[in-house]
């Protein structure tokens, strides 16, 4: 069967995600709250759900929230090799 | 005469460790309040199914066209609209 070339993608980055359950993950979205930084807990079909530490807006965060995947524009996830995510917090 | 088609996901593989300008979606981006376009450039570190990651990499901010951020960023394939390999990461242009 072929598949369509954005499937292929959005099947790729899903993928990413879920295998990266329980780190740590930065994200930017065009949306409101522009910038997420948390702790992946699960995925719900192509929505990952988040333990938010940190947004734009102190007042969203320490909350679970649930962002879809695909408005997620760039993103980095700590692997444990290599660079990590800044508490910005610690202050 | 009708040129191959290549694969992206192997034209991308052979860009590891080279120099990339990339524009993705948005009309902005926000961090922390800096209001920027998403056109960031880097060096290709990784390539994966549904993403490539830039490491290091710059976000071309207006006031600040080189900020490198402090830690790698990955990019859905998805979300690109166009790339170059042709735009070095040190070359200026006008953001607006």
């Amino acid at each position: 069967m072929v598949q369509s070339f954005n499937d292929k993608k959005e099947e790729g980055i899903i993928h990413y995600f879920r295998k990266n359950i329980g780190r740590r993950a930065f994200m930017l979205t065009e949306a409101f709250p522009f910038m997420f930084i948390g702790k992946i807990k699960s995925l719900v079909e192509d929505m990952v759900v988040l333990d938010v530490e940190t947004t734009s807006v102190p007042a969203l965060e320490g909350k679970e929230w649930t962002v879809h995947i695909h408005s997620i524009e760039v993103f980095y996830i700590e692997t444990g090799i290599g660079a990590k995510i800044p508490h910005l917090k610690d202050s | 005469m009708e040129q191959i088609e290549e694969n992206l996901q192997g034209k991308l593989e052979l860009l590891k460790g080279e120099e990339l300008l990339v524009i993705t979606k948005a009309t902005q981006l926000n961090l922390l309040g800096q209001v920027f376009r998403p056109i960031f450039s880097g060096t290709v570190s990784d390539v994966q199914l549904g993403h490539i990651t830039l490491t290091p990499v710059i976000i071309k901010m207006v006031n600040a066209p080189f900020y490198r951020f402090p830690f790698p960023l990955s990019i859905p394939l998805e979300q690109i609209v166009s790339y170059s390999t042709d735009v070095p990461s040190d070359m200026a242009f006008p953001l607006t």
